[in-house]
């Protein structure tokens, strides 16, 4: 940086400089140069201003009003400045990518249909996930109660059909109407818990799903917008 | 508190630098010179760079090296073209903002609670979604 200050004055500037550039992570060396080189002339034009103190007084006020490095480089700075775009583009990009080596094409004009497919596809699975679950919890509770029933009075199925001179046998083709019915019962319970256990899984299975469907939501509607400019 | 504060100063900050370069072209020392010796406002110095690099990565302004017989090179900075029509848009906003502050300090209690419900007709499909 040249000798332009005292030796003790030089050390304390070329320190803080080190600690500038370190704290500049993810810039290309190049612009990390030319912050320096900015600094380092800001220090200067600001140490010559300074008429009041010693040298290293001096240069240690202007440093306190330049900032500490953390903080004038970390938060505001080099990082948000070369983000493109937002970070949730980032899994968008891998998505496109794993999409590219899957199928062969780019998600451009022609990916619709994948996007569409994905889209279907992703719909279909959480409906179907659902319907299973809720059917099992429902028909576990339905079948528990019929067990219920099915023991107190073993005939209330059949006089329900009307049909009282069949032989009385349930669902289970045990001919005993109490250990059908706390079979039935054991069996039914498996069965809601299952739906429940499948209900209360379903928002750590989806959490994934739900950005994929953001996504391909959204690649869906750049992909339909852009397909409206061009026609 | 002060996250607060210092979000809120940057956009400012922003809009401040944009007039100073309006009026004459500044390197970095300088520009906070302009900035700071007609008022009381206490930032620290470099957190102008990073400003000044998003300004002239989205091409609000220019810059250029010119040595300095008084030491190391300067980097000047001017407001380019884009950079005007910028600063026109910000100036409105920015007070059309102050109009709303001010406008929503003075408002009558009464009158307080209604933005929120409006805010919830506005947007239900949000809260679905996180409902569910």
């Amino acid at each position: 940086m040249g000798n332009k200050y005292p030796e003790n004055v030089e050390k304390i500037v070329d320190d803080y400089l080190s600690r500038v550039r370190s704290n500049m992570k993810g810039l290309p060396e190049i612009d990390k140069d030319d912050f320096i080189k900015e600094i380092d002339s800001h220090i200067y034009e600001s140490y010559t201003d300074e008429k009041n103190g010693d040298e290293v007084g001096k240069i240690l006020k202007v440093l306190k009003k330049f900032g500490e490095p953390s903080e004038v480089f970390t938060k505001s700075a080099p990082k948000a400045m070369y983000k493109i775009g937002k970070e949730k583009n980032i899994p968008l990009y891998i998505l496109i990518g794993a999409l590219i080596a899957i199928f062969g094409l780019p998600l451009g004009f022609g990916g619709l249909g994948i996007i569409l497919g994905i889209l279907g596809v992703l719909g279909g699975l959480v409906v179907a996930y659902y319907a299973v679950a809720i059917s099992f919890t429902l028909g576990g509770f339905a079948g528990i109660i019929a067990s219920i029933i099915h023991i107190i009075d073993p005939d209330f199925f059949l006089t329900l059909t009307g049909e009282t001179d069949m032989i009385r046998v349930g669902f289970l083709q045990i001919s005993n109407p109490t250990l059908e019915g706390v079979l039935g019962i054991f069996f039914s319970f498996v069965l809601a818990a299952l739906g429940i256990f499948l209900l209360f899984m379903s928002k750590y299975i989806f959490r994934g799903l739900k950005t994929i469907w953001e996504l391909a939501s959204k690649k869906l509607k750049e992909i339909l917008k852009r397909n409206k400019k061009s026609t | 508190m002060e996250n607060k504060i210092k979000q809120l100063r940057k956009g400012v900050f922003e809009l401040v630098i944009l007039q100073v370069l309006k009026k004459d072209k500044y390197y970095g020392y300088s520009l906070i010179k302009a900035i700071t010796d007609n008022c009381n406002f206490d930032i620290n110095e470099g957190t102008i760079y990073p400003i000044l690099s998003r300004l002239a990565k989205e091409e609000v302004i220019d810059s250029q090296w010119v040595e300095s017989s008084k030491g190391p090179p300067r980097k000047y900075y001017m407001i380019t073209n884009h950079g005007k029509e910028i600063l026109k848009g910000l100036e409105k906003e920015f007070k059309d903002l102050t109009a709303l502050v001010l406008n929503t300090k003075t408002m009558k209690k009464k009158s307080g609670r209604k933005p929120l419900s409006d805010k919830k007709k506005i947007y239900p499909t949000r809260e679905e979604k996180n409902g569910k």
